[in-house]
């Protein structure tokens, strides 16, 4: 079953946790950001960072959340009587979800025909995540592709992860691993054998700055890098860019030097602000924390495109 | 090359085009105003047939039509424009639409009209002088009244066949099969064979005749005898009256070269009736000559048929050797100057056709058929590409003019250096070139040619906008039939009742209510399939009779292989093969409104049949809720999800068993027999098509536009190209043996860096591994996006990326989707 079927079947309501499966946010082919070729791109639930741009909210939280749609709901009501906790009204005929009484059962979810409600977190087992990876297999092998699990952190359960990439080596699918590097050496280490590479983001140097943005400290996150390095696993240094957050010269060269230490680096992607994350907080009613902040102009990006440059670093605007 | 792109740091592109600076000289670029500037509508031709006719009254069809192309070339108003190389026009405009002979009943509505006027409408317009339109009302409309091949028709068709083949006689305008393109002229697909004129000349070809004719007075030869020697004396005279054609031309160059004041102009003038008075009666010696020879057969061709789609073939191939002996062995020009006169010669292609405002308000842009296909694999199955295949591809790159349409043959072994070309091309945005791919390819000619060998099957090109054609050995009456898949389904479902106009049009095939399982559906919608392609076919062999009666086509009979051995114009057969074509359309929504009543109504039980009637008998009215479940609760073809795409392949499969038991039945075929073809094309027909279908199980609201070709209903593909492709790729194309394309979506932004052009093409390779037939990009633009604001429910599958992070456009707020659109629009970051 695909994932879209899978959605499809069943609705809101879960499938019990078992051992091989983990929450999934959302299954993307043929994305092109996401390392070297054509690559299926998994994103997984679950973080242990908390940053204030995160552009993907719904992925934070390791337990499914309800996503409301108001723009697309036709008003029917039928949501209304079959929600236990009588969470759901339409003040105004505007679709409107309690969160303090909810408790993300799906049943409304079940009865809304528009899809203006919808449980974000799919439990998918390892066999199913794999089936739906290897549709694409032809366009891997042309592109030099595969697949790069995403979230959320896609290590934050490292057994489940051991067990995926080892799966996926097994079908010969190329595997990258965008992480956040907050996991554990423990469970890190043992993946390593199964992963060709991973997009490694570094969001601040100065480890108070770091969490005060995220809410971890960076030690972790770059010893785990250092490590990662010395074992020659390919790594893409990500430094997203936030105005006035973490784009002073002095963090950026900070990052440029760390950058120039690891001896697998391939290239740093610098990931310019961008506020399309918005409308996922709007669904989730949160607020957006950094919503008005200016973007950049062109001019900025390519002069940091240009210290990155001097320290003999590739550099590629993700932009 | 010629690339400048001075922004490659950035993605926030809204069209490579813009960053494009083209590399022609002075002559190209006021050439190329000639290919874009409003067209002019030419009578000439009009005056000809009036007049010819009458004169030739007593003389045999065939004869009278010989004697016309004569006369007209004699007598049409020729040109050397400045700053051409290649010359000769189809006729007398610089940029011309030729009225032929047919039904003008609508120009004569629309002409002055202060809305629908040609060259007052908001769309195509075309330039008629005040003299033109006296002309028109008072000497064509009224001589053409009751004169014209669809008078011809309509006066053979029966009753029966009025009721159910044609749209424009039935009491129901509604029917799902029509053969009408038919009805008022040739629109057949013929190809000539350029190559062979290229080699012998028409002095070779008119050798070729004369041997022929000999023949038929041996005392030996005892059957149609006068056919066949009218036949052959038709066609010395339609060549006879090309060769002076080209004459006519080097005599006119000669003139204007004795003239000429500027010496630069003067030699190439000189030069010019040098060219044309070598070819293209004799062989081509040169690059030049070969151009010049190939364009001027072109002319007479399109002067001779009335018929939209005269196609190039294997261009780049039989043009080779003329490129090797100028530009390699004897150097007597450089690549540049090659390049040049390629530009000249897809210049000349952008000629304009008039259609009526009805036509056009659909259909816009549309110039004539005119295809030329590169690259592919040589008949042992090595690749094809050469310097012609790529000086194409840079003539459309600096160009970027509608015509010629390019199809690029790909297969395995196709090599990047062209692949890579082909991408650039892409890139700026102008629809080419079309992307054919040889895998499926030659499985789909291999049904159209059981006869033949995978030698020959390795020789197709395109004919049309996508459909296969063996050169030069097929009269391709590819426009023969259109039909609405969705409509099948309507009367499935209404038990042969029209939804629209309620009049019982198709046969009863069953209350669905009575249906024990969703085999009762199929049944159902096989016997209609059947019984429409059985009048389809019927209706369509009258037209062909009647056809082959009044438009024979000497001169393209002699530019293809068969007729000339035969002594049988092409129109009656003559040609080694002629095929059918029969086009699908509305497929996707058929296609995911069987897997709604599969699913809802059979498998889930959440719906039965009356309440589904009554919300379709409503138009969706007040079934707000229902729709939604129709929509979201069911998966939808394009998803690579098999339960949904094996209801498209049923589709499919049904009219290719139709087609199958139609080529077996021999009084469903004009006495000269021919093979049916399907492909499924629609065209922007979508619009029209919409119109005659009512509401649909799949939430499709009456009139709204039918999902085109073999695209997923619009907003339903929800998973992304690769998922389109998979869907496609279990079509049962190989059946249908036609083709049919399949319109992929880029936004600007996934095709911008060097690596991006890497990544479309190892997309292309798996495309053509995955067994698709024929895919073209569209590179979104902002105004599609600003429409995509307005109407978020057709554009629900239209996904945007900003590095990793992918959303559905319409899912983002209204700031944020201005945003997008300036990110579209301007270079700069935002
Ligand atoms: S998910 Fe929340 S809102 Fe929906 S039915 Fe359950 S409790 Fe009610
Ligand atoms: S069921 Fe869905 S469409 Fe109906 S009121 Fe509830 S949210 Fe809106």
């Amino acid at each position: 079953m695909s994932f879209a079927d899978w959605k499809i079947k069943t609705g809101g309501a879960q499938t019990p946790a078992h051992g091989d499966s983990r929450l999934v946010l959302s299954i993307t082919r043929m994305t092109i950001h996401n390392g070297p070729g054509m690559r299926t791109l998994i994103l997984f639930k679950g973080c242990p960072l908390h940053c204030i741009w995160c552009s993907t909210p719904e992925s934070q939280k390791t337990k499914p959340e309800l996503g409301v749609y108001p723009m697309k709901c036709i008003r029917c009501g039928d949501c209304i009587p079959v929600c236990p906790t009588k969470a759901i009204s339409l003040p105004d005929g505007k679709l409107t979800v309690n969160r303090s009484l909810c408790n993300v059962c799906g049943k409304c979810v079940d009865v809304c025909n528009a899809k203006a409600l919808e449980i974000m977190g799919h439990r998918m087992t390892i066999t199913q995540l794999v089936t739906e990876v290897k549709k694409d297999e032809i366009v891997y092998k042309y592109s030099h592709g595969g697949v790069t699990i995403s979230g959320g952190e896609p290590l934050f359960d490292t057994e489940f992860a051991l067990n995926l990439l080892k799966a996926f080596k097994a079908e010969g699918i190329n595997t990258g691993v965008d992480t956040c590097g907050e996991v554990p050496w423990k469970g890190l280490e043992p993946t390593l054998l199964y992963v060709d590479f991973f997009l490694w983001d570094i969001k601040h140097m100065d480890p108070e700055q770091h969490k005060k943005l995220t809410g971890v400290s960076n030690k972790l996150i770059l010893s785990n890098a250092k490590a990662v390095a010395a074992r020659n696993v390919p790594l893409y240094i990500r430094i997203p860019l936030i105005p006035g957050y973490n784009d002073s010269e002095e963090n950026i060269r900070a990052t440029c030097e760390f950058s120039r230490g690891l001896a697998s680096v391939v290239q740093v992607d610098i990931m310019p602000l961008h506020h399309l994350g918005k409308a996922r907080y709007d669904s989730l009613d949160r607020m957006y924390p950094i919503a008005g902040l200016a973007l950049y102009s062109d001019e900025a990006i390519l002069g940091i495109k240009h210290i990155v440059e001097s320290y003999g670093l590739k550099c590629v605007i993700q932009a | 090359m010629a690339i400048v792109f001075d922004k490659k740091d950035t993605q926030n592109v809204g069209s490579w085009q813009d960053l494009f600076v083209p590399s022609y000289n002075e002559r190209i670029k006021n050439l190329r105003e000639n290919a874009i500037r409003t067209p002019e509508i030419c009578l000439e031709r009009l005056r000809v047939e009036m007049k010819v006719y009458e004169q030739y009254k007593d003389e045999p069809r065939i004869i009278q039509r010989a004697r016309f192309l004569e006369a007209f070339l004699k007598e049409k108003t020729i040109h050397i424009w400045d700053n051409e190389l290649i010359i000769g026009g189809i006729n007398s405009k610089v940029r011309g639409s030729t009225i032929i002979p047919g039904d003008y009943s609508w120009l004569e509505s629309e002409l002055d009209d202060p809305v629908r006027d040609p060259q007052i409408r908001p769309f195509d317009r075309h330039i008629i002088h005040p003299e033109e339109r006296k002309e028109l009302r008072e000497v064509i409309f009224p001589y053409f009244k009751g004169k014209t091949l669809a008078d011809y028709n309509l006066a053979r068709v029966d009753d029966d066949l009025k009721e159910h083949a044609f749209a424009g006689t039935s009491s129901c305008p509604h029917i799902p099969s029509l053969a009408d393109w038919q009805m008022g002229g040739d629109i057949g697909h013929q190809m000539a064979n350029y190559e062979k004129v290229l080699h012998k000349g028409l002095k070779g070809i008119k050798a070729e005749v004369e041997y022929y004719l000999a023949q038929v007075d041996q005392p030996y030869d005892h059957y149609s005898i006068k056919e066949k020697k009218d036949f052959y004396k038709a066609v010395l005279i339609s060549v006879d009256a090309a060769i002076a054609y080209a004459k006519r031309y080097a005599d006119l160059a000669r003139e204007m070269a004795a003239k000429e004041t500027k010496p630069k102009r003067k030699k190439e003038l000189e030069h010019i009736a040098e060219v044309c008075t070598q070819v293209p009666a004799n062989p081509a010696r040169n690059w030049h000559e070969a151009l010049q020879s190939v364009w001027m057969l072109h002319v007479v061709i399109s002067c001779e048929m009335a018929s939209l789609v005269h196609c190039f073939g294997r261009f780049d191939q039989y043009m080779y050797p003329f490129y090797k002996k100028s530009v390699i062995d004897e150097k007597t020009m450089n690549h540049d100057q090659a390049l040049e006169l390629l530009e000249c010669f897809w210049i000349k292609c952008n000629g304009a056709m008039l259609r009526s405002y009805e036509f056009v308000k659909v259909l816009t842009g549309m110039g004539l058929g005119l295809v030329l296909t590169m690259g592919g694999q040589t008949r042992d199955g090595k690749d094809a590409c050469n310097d012609v295949t790529m000086l194409c591809l840079e003539t459309d790159e600096q160009l970027g003019v509608l015509l010629p349409e390019t199809a690029f043959r790909m297969w395995e072994g196709t090599p990047d250096k062209y692949l890579r070309k082909a991408t650039e091309l892409v890139r700026l945005g102008y629809g080419k070139p079309k992307f054919i791919m040889d895998k499926k390819g030659v499985q789909m000619v291999a049904k159209g040619y059981p006869e033949l060998t995978i030698e020959d099957w390795r020789e197709y090109s395109l004919l049309g906008c996508t459909e296969t054609n063996l050169p030069h050995i097929t009269m391709g009456n590819l426009y023969e039939s259109n039909s609405v898949a969705a409509k099948i389904l309507e009367l499935v479902i209404n038990n042969g009742k029209c939804a629209i106009c309620g009049k019982q049009i198709g046969p009863l095939t069953g209350d669905p209510r009575t249906f024990e399982s969703i085999d009762g559906v199929r049944q159902a919608f096989r016997e209609q399939v059947f019984y429409w392609m059985t009048y389809n076919a019927k209706g369509s062999k009258t037209l062909k009779e009647a056809q082959s009666a009044w438009y024979p086509a000497p001169f393209s009979s002699s530019l293809s292989e068969g007729p000339l051995q035969r002594g049988i114009d092409v129109t009656q057969g003559g040609a080694w093969f002629t095929t059918y074509g029969a086009f699908i359309a509305g497929l996707a929504d058929t296609a995911d409104s069987l897997g709604v009543i599969d699913r809802l109504i059979f498998r889930e039980k959440k719906l039965t049949w009356d309440e589904l009637t009554k919300a379709l008998k409503a138009n969706w009215q007040g079934y707000d809720n229902l729709r939604q479940l129709c929509i979201n609760g069911v998966p939808k073809y394009g998803n690579d999800i098999d339960a949904a795409d094996e209801w498209a392949a049923f589709v499919l499969d049904t009219w290719a068993d139709s087609l199958d038991w139609i080529n077996t039945q021999k009084e469903l075929l004009p006495p000269w027999g021919g093979r049916w073809v399907g492909a499924i094309i629609t065209g922007s027909n979508t619009v029209a098509f919409g119109h005659n279908v009512g509401s649909l199980p799949n939430g499709h609201i009456y009139p709204s536009p039918l999902a085109d070709t073999m695209s997923p209903v619009q907003g339903m593909d929800k998973s992304g190209s690769t998922a389109v492709i998979k869907s496609a790729s279990k079509l049962p194309m190989h059946r249908l043996a036609l083709g049919g394309p399949l319109n992929l979506r880029l936004s600007p932004q996934f095709i911008a860096t060097e690596r991006d052009i890497e990544n479309v093409m190892s997309f292309l390779r798996a495309i053509e591994n995955e067994g698709i037939y024929h895919v073209q990009f569209n590179i979104i633009s902002s105004e599609e996006l600003k429409k995509a604001m307005k109407e978020p429910e057709k554009y629900r599958d239209l996904m945007v990326r900003v590095a990793s992070f992918t959303a559905y456009f319409v899912d983002l707020t209204e700031e944020q989707q201005l945003d997008i659109i300036h990110r579209t629009e301007h270079q700069g970051c935002c």
